[in-house]
């Protein structure tokens, strides 16, 4: 095929100069005394809304956007939500994360609903695409610029994360760092799974009329619940 | 085929509705750009850790895509070479005839639209649908981007109401929240049968194979995650080294585009789906495009070009681009990078205006996030449109010798006072009221959009030789 042909072309292309040389520092980024507060601040003016859940029980706070966004399910498909974030365990059904399966609850009455299994896709897709909230944990959050890194792993995927009109991300609040060097400088890329997102507030467009308008393709709603580490 | 933007320009020049609506918008982009800019205390040091990250990686550009490819591999996914925009097509067009794959989700991609990925998807009898929802208006209306960022910015809410009532059904509105539902309903059902997506690349980080990909809408997201089959293309200048540049990059990137801290999303693509990922795609595939670039990246002063991060801040801030608009240009690109570009991803004859389309007032470079001498780019570039005409100098008799007459006169202060002094004398006969009295080629039609002035009585020599006088 080309492979060799470009190769070859950009190789004596590359020969007319010297090389340059590559930078070996990088420039600093800033750090922040209080990044809850930044964080809180910069995620308000993207139209996200912030809930400080840090010295209440989680799932009060989770009732509350429920009842304020008029649903009652809302669906998650990640162990750590209970683990790290220290929703109730009876919101578990433990054997339905031992295979690739989605979850939801009536969390507010503490009741746990029959997972879907997403194996018979064509079919599982539409529902999914039906679901009104949901819910996750996040990776880490940057405070510089108010954003949320999402992670895909096994059993938990990315779809789930941006088809529903609403949704509830829960952050701990060891994992809120200043900026994104730290974020980079932590983690790698490609490490942990296929696709990892950097969200920063509700999907958004202003195509037409230059007119912001909130979910466009994804989310319109857009929660982040801070919690206790380790809760 | 040349390309020509003067005869486009009387049309647009003369649209009254556009002329009023394009500066006042992409003067609001500005303001946005400024004030995310102003809060940067190190823009300076980004700005040029960018500008030499992106020399580096030139200046060493084989090594860099051979990492990169090495890497994507190794998760799983795919690497296609293609030496031009044709041979990028057959392999997209031959994957999806054998995956029997009919509807393509696409999200905005100019090098897609560099290489007339959609015609020619569907000339092939596929069914190729913009998820980006101003790319997706102008697919509707049959137009091409008008700006490398914001496509759809000369279309008004009117227009984009009548174009989805027309195509789509949807009842007469004047709310941009219904417009916009009608808009993600449609492209929701057309996302959830795609067989492929098909997205650009904003990055490919060598050190990681990581593509990184930035969006507001999260349609580049799900066109990387929905369908079973992903298709990233990527021109072979966007390789950067380290994972670590991403943050310099991204920020730069984002601040100068639309005044974001950050776009809502930045999607980081590794491979397709692993063991034990029950989404995402189950095939992967990086088709990297040179289509001239390695012809630019031999050109030790013209392969900063290739530098571009396409922000469209340039565009935003041009005086020529706020009065002529994007479609002018006729090229895929426009605005300062597209006079810059266009020349030279075709031939200086093929695109012998683009490098005129300038006031050369620098406002690009110094808005440019990766610091690109466009000017000067710009001076090389008319030199060699001027060269490739002075092949052509018997056809252009008159030039020449206007050229000629001109050095004669402007090398000798003598003769420069001699003809300003007669100028001075002769002009009151010819011009009134900043026009011309009777239309003379080859002058006539210039004093159109422009005042002609009329000389100062006295010279700036003779001014300054009396102000000289009276300080004695
Ligand atoms: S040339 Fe510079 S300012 Fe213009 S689009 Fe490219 S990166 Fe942006």
């Amino acid at each position: 095929m080309s492979r060799p042909r470009i190769l070859q072309k950009v190789r004596s292309a590359c020969r007319v100069k010297p090389p340059a040389p590559l930078p070996s520092g990088y420039p600093g980024a800033p750090r922040f005394q209080d990044p809850v507060d930044v964080f809180r601040r910069e995620l308000e003016a993207v139209g996200g809304v912030f809930l400080d859940a840090r010295n209440r029980n989680p799932a009060e706070t989770l009732s509350q956007v429920l009842e304020q966004t008029g649903h009652t399910e809302v669906f998650w498909e990640e162990e750590k939500i209970f683990t790290k974030h220290g929703l109730p365990y009876r919101l578990r059904l433990p054997e339905s994360f031992s295979t690739p399966n989605l979850v939801f609850s009536y969390h507010y009455q503490g009741r746990v609903r029959l997972p879907i299994t997403l194996a018979a896709r064509s079919i599982e897709l539409d529902r999914l695409a039906a679901i009104p909230v949901s819910a996750s944990s996040a990776a880490f959050g940057i405070a510089e610029t108010g954003t949320i890194v999402q992670t895909v792993g096994p059993g938990r995927g990315r779809l789930l994360n941006v088809l529903p009109e609403t949704h509830i991300v829960f952050l701990a609040q060891g994992d809120l760092l200043s900026n994104m060097d730290q974020l980079l400088q932590r983690i790698r890329p490609g490490e942990e799974g296929s696709a990892l997102t950097l969200v920063t507030g509700p999907s958004r467009t202003a195509d037409i009329g230059k007119v912001l308008v909130k979910g466009m393709h994804g989310p319109r709603r857009w929660f982040v619940i801070l919690t206790e580490d380790g809760g | 085929m040349q390309l020509r933007i003067r005869p486009n320009t009387s049309a647009v020049l003369s649209d009254a509705t556009l002329q009023a609506n394009l500066k006042p918008a992409l003067e609001k982009s500005l303001l946005s750009r400024d004030r995310a800019v102003a809060e940067v205390s190190n823009w300076e040091e980004l700005r040029q850790h960018a500008h030499d990250v992106k020399a580096h990686t030139l200046s060493r550009l084989d090594h860099y895509l051979q990492e990169l490819e090495r890497k994507v591999m190794a998760q799983g996914g795919k690497v296609v070479w293609a030496d031009t925009g044709a041979e990028a097509l057959e392999f997209i067009v031959g994957l999806l005839q054998e995956r029997e794959i009919k509807k393509v989700a696409k999200s905005k991609t100019m090098l897609g639209e560099e290489i007339h990925l959609n015609e020619e998807l569907e000339r092939a009898q596929f069914d190729p649908v913009e998820t980006d929802l101003g790319e997706y208006i102008i697919q509707l209306s049959r137009e091409t981007p008008f700006h490398i960022v914001t496509p759809a910015l000369h279309k008004s809410k009117e227009e984009v109401v009548e174009l989805f009532g027309r195509e789509l059904d949807m009842p007469p509105t004047d709310d941009v929240e219904a417009i916009t539902a009608t808009a993600r309903a449609v492209l929701r059902r057309h996302f959830l049968t795609a067989g492929a997506g098909i997205t650009g690349v904003n990055f490919g980080v060598a050190e990681t194979g990581t593509l990184a990909v930035v969006e507001n809408e999260g349609n580049v997201r799900l066109c990387a995650s929905l369908p079973e089959v992903h298709i990233a293309i990527m021109g072979i200048e966007k390789v950067i080294p380290r994972a670590r540049d991403l943050a310099v990059f991204l920020k730069l990137l984002s601040r100068s585009a639309t005044g974001q801290k950050s776009t809502s999303y930045v999607n980081f693509i590794n491979g397709p789906r692993r063991e034990g990922e029950w989404d995402g795609p189950r095939e992967f595939y990086l088709v990297l495009v040179d289509n001239g670039r390695s012809r630019i990246l031999a050109d030790p002063e013209l392969r900063q070009t290739l530098a571009c991060i396409r922000c469209g801040a340039c565009l935003n801030v041009c005086p020529v681009y706020q009065r002529i608009g994007g479609h002018a240009y006729g090229s895929t690109y426009q605005g300062p990078i597209g006079a810059i570009l266009t020349p030279q991803l075709t031939s200086a004859e093929a695109a012998p205006e683009h490098p005129f389309a300038s006031s050369l007032c620098g406002a690009c470079y110094e808005t440019c996030p990766v610091k690109i001498e466009i000017p000067h780019i710009l001076l090389k570039l008319r030199e060699r449109v001027q060269r490739s005409r002075q092949r052509l100098a018997r056809h252009l008799p008159l030039e020449a010798w206007a050229m000629q007459f001109w050095a004669w006169a402007m090398s000798s202060p003598n003769r420069y006072g001699f003809l300003g002094n007669l100028m001075r004398r002769v002009q009151p006969y010819f011009v009134r009221k900043g026009r011309m009295r009777v239309p003379m080629p080859p002058f006539s039609g210039w004093d159109r959009y422009r005042d002609l002035p009329p000389l100062p009585e006295k010279s700036f020599r003779e001014q300054f030789r009396a102000l000289n006088k009276e300080g004695k």
